[in-house]
């Protein structure tokens, strides 16, 4: 077989560019050379390629700061001394500042948006398609999406689908897209806050759209635990099924903390139960060395956590679970609550690119 | 892709002259080592793993035919395969049109797979069904042992081939559907480019009216959806320089809203996706910090505006906005 192509979709967040899977990638690579029978890199077999959308939120949250700064500023007729001393007061007040819920949650408001997901659905449609296209019909190919990212490939696969053959739909040239995995599923998140969903990802179902599906939960991360997968969509019993040696569907629940931000893709991507079902998926699930060894071995909570940290994010679910379920008010006071969590234990605001500080990007 | 294409001129022109090369001489092993069990899985293990695994040496429907055919000892369900893996072959091959290729690569697709991971491959055994073979399993272990054997042997090469076949036979829509592909690129940057124009070469939303858009746009119920040619406007804010006839300081900065309204352009440029200026109309209201008066709103373009409106007291604003009166200033 040609090389297996991965494609990567983030979250929410800043992912400006494909810069944004370098960690996710390297920590692949890493864990290839650890667990991997083969002399060679897990990039001699694996074509990796981050997907990227964020521009399309970012470019609205530019046009909106530009329209508000039209209007107080640029049409008022301040000298240039007094726009400075107005910057900077807006940046000393850190009024200019992303807080944790502005930078987790407006993405998904702006998702919610028709015109927007319909942009969006076309950026990833034409990254996704460019790739696979330059492969042949007998390649395969898997997704590993994050957070909103799960929404958006479910999105985006549905839409494809419906599609005619010389509009990108690539099933119907005869392509198949091998393996979905969503990490932090929030697919069915989007009933809230009406408890109704416009667009149900309703024809997003084993053997359409993908071979098999994996979703991927840590028990202490509240944005994954908020709304289980319900898979209410797929024809009776196909969660259940085997096909081709596999089975059709899993769920796997995750319960390290290794960083204050649990809901990180680096932060689900340092479990070797996760990393190995990739390199199975992909085709090298016979080269695992001892993964049962490796997956005990594993600790629970990383060497730089205080066990404090685990037990506040056990009564966070807890209290979680005792506030009104699926309600817009639940989800976001969860998100504030986990903010300060993790302000708390020393997470900072500010995008980062290294998991150990697992910065807002998500 | 050079392989594809010569499997296809092959399978064309095999076809033609009623296929005379014995199966012997394409997938035949002429191994004579006998294998153990460990090492018929090792030897599989590496083909399935294997980089460009697609043999130079192609077979065509009826080598591939002919072969399954007298592998029916090893692996009895061969049978029924041969005749349906065949006649999707031929369906393909001798595809005319653009239907007839795409109905045919639908079923391939969904009757032919292979996973190097768990060792299966998946092919039909006839028009409706299929048959999922585990080619460690089932072939392999079948016949091999820890004794080596020239019949594990014989198994190790029917395994890789069933793997090499089911991939050849995947690979058959590489040839069909270069015409679909080609639209599919081009449809997708065309979109992209019109979605970015609509966003950026027209006027700007305001949060409230990407939320108004959203509730009046429909996406299309198949496939990528294009962006609309308007926007709606709603409680647009924007600074003006008006004329109040009722007022001693007659001109002077207002705060104008654009209550509802749309704006409109026409997609045009080279390409068909460039958003062009257009112009909208609205209805609106100016605020002078004390009376508001209420009117129409005509946008000339996306920077530039102009109001009339009628106030409390049966006095007319006339206002224009910042921008304009910028631009009426500086000439």
């Amino acid at each position: 077989m040609a090389k297996f192509t991965l494609f990567l979709v983030h979250g929410i967040g800043i992912h400006r560019d494909p810069s944004w899977a370098d960690e996710t990638i390297e920590m692949l690579a890493q864990a290839w050379d650890s667990t991997i029978d083969l002399d060679s890199t897990v990039y001699d077999h694996i074509d990796i390629v981050p997907i990227t959308y964020d521009e399309v939120f970012e470019d609205y949250l530019d046009d909106f700061a530009d329209l508000g700064k039209a209007v107080l500023s640029d049409t008022l007729a301040l000298s240039s001394n007094e726009r400075g001393a107005l910057s900077k007061t807006l940046s000393d007040s850190k009024i200019t500042d992303k807080h944790f819920l502005w930078s987790y949650l407006v993405d998904v408001v702006l998702y919610k948006m028709d015109i927007v997901k319909a942009q969006v659905n076309a950026l990833v449609a034409k990254q996704l398609y460019q790739r696979i296209s330059q492969g042949s019909t007998s390649d395969e190919y898997g997704i590993i999406a994050h957070s909103l990212g799960t929404r958006v490939i479910n999105d985006t696969l549905q839409t494809i689908q419906s599609g005619t053959a010389n509009e990108s739909n690539f099933y119907q040239q005869g392509y198949r897209i091998k393996f979905l995995m969503q990490i932090s599923d929030v697919t069915d998140l989007f009933s809230l806050p009406l408890n109704s969903d416009k667009h149900p990802p309703k024809d997003v179902y084993p053997h359409g759209t993908f071979d098999y599906l994996r979703t991927v939960t840590n028990r202490f991360d509240p944005i994954a635990r908020m709304i289980p997968t319900k898979l209410n969509h797929w024809p009776d019993g196909r969660a259940s099924d085997f096909y081709m040696g596999r089975s059709v569907y899993q769920d796997i629940m995750l319960e390290h903390v290794h960083e204050t931000n649990v809901h990180g893709l680096t932060h689900y991507m340092l479990h070797p139960e996760i990393t190995d079902e990739i390199f199975d998926l992909c085709g090298f699930g016979r080269l695992l060395k001892e993964p049962n060894v490796r997956r005990k071995a594993f600790p629970v909570v990383g060497p730089q956590v205080q066990p404090s940290l685990r037990t506040a994010l056990r009564e966070l679910i807890h209290d979680a679970k005792a506030l009104a379920d699926n309600s817009w008010q639940t989800y976001v006071n969860l998100v504030i609550r986990f903010g300060d969590l993790s302000t708390e234990h020393g997470h900072d605001q500010a995008p980062q690119t290294h998991h150990n500080g697992s910065g807002a990007s998500a | 892709m050079k392989t594809l294409f010569f499997l296809s001129v092959t399978i064309g022109s095999l076809l033609s002259s009623a296929a005379t090369v014995a199966c012997e001489s394409v997938l035949t092993n002429t191994s004579v080592q006998a294998l153990t069990i460990k090492q018929a899985e090792g030897k599989l293990n590496r083909a399935l793993m294997s980089i460009g695994g697609s043999r130079g040496d192609l077979a065509n429907v009826d080598d591939i035919d002919c072969y399954l055919q007298s592998q029916t000892e090893l692996l009895p369900s061969l049978k029924e395969v041969s005749g349906a893996l065949t006649k999707l072959g031929r369906a393909l091959d001798q595809a005319g049109s653009i239907e007839e290729s795409r109905m045919a690569i639908n079923i391939i697709n969904a009757k032919v797979a292979r996973d190097a991971g768990s060792g299966f491959v998946m092919l039909p055994k006839s028009d409706q069904e299929t048959i999922q073979i585990n080619l460690y399993a089932e072939v392999i272990g079948t016949h091999c042992n820890d004794e080596a054997s020239l019949m594990c042997n014989q198994a190790t090469t029917l395994a890789k081939n069933l793997w090499w076949v089911a991939g050849e036979y995947r690979a058959f829509a590489d040839s069909k559907n270069a015409s679909d592909k080609i639209a599919s690129l081009a449809f997708n940057q065309r979109l992209d480019n019109q979605w970015r124009s609509y966003k950026d070469d027209t006027i700007k939303l305001w949060p409230q009216e990407v939320l108004l858009n959203s509730l009046v746009y429909r996406t299309s119920d198949k496939g990528l959806s294009a962006p609309p040619s308007y926007k709606l406007l709603g409680l647009r804010p924007s600074l003006g320089l008006s004329y109040l006839s009722d007022q001693r300081h007659r001109i002077q900065p207002t705060l104008n809203l654009d209550i509802l309204g749309v704006y409109w352009w026409r997609y045009g440029g080279d390409n068909g996706v460039t958003a062009q200026p257009g112009r909208g109309i609205s209805a609106s209201l100016v605020w002078d910090g004390d009376d508001t008066a209420y009117g129409m709103t005509y946008h000339h373009n996306p920077k530039w505006s102009a109001t009339i409106a009628h106030g409390d007291e049966n006095d007319v604003v006339f206002s224009i906005s910042f921008q304009l009166a910028h631009w009426l200033v500086a000439r």
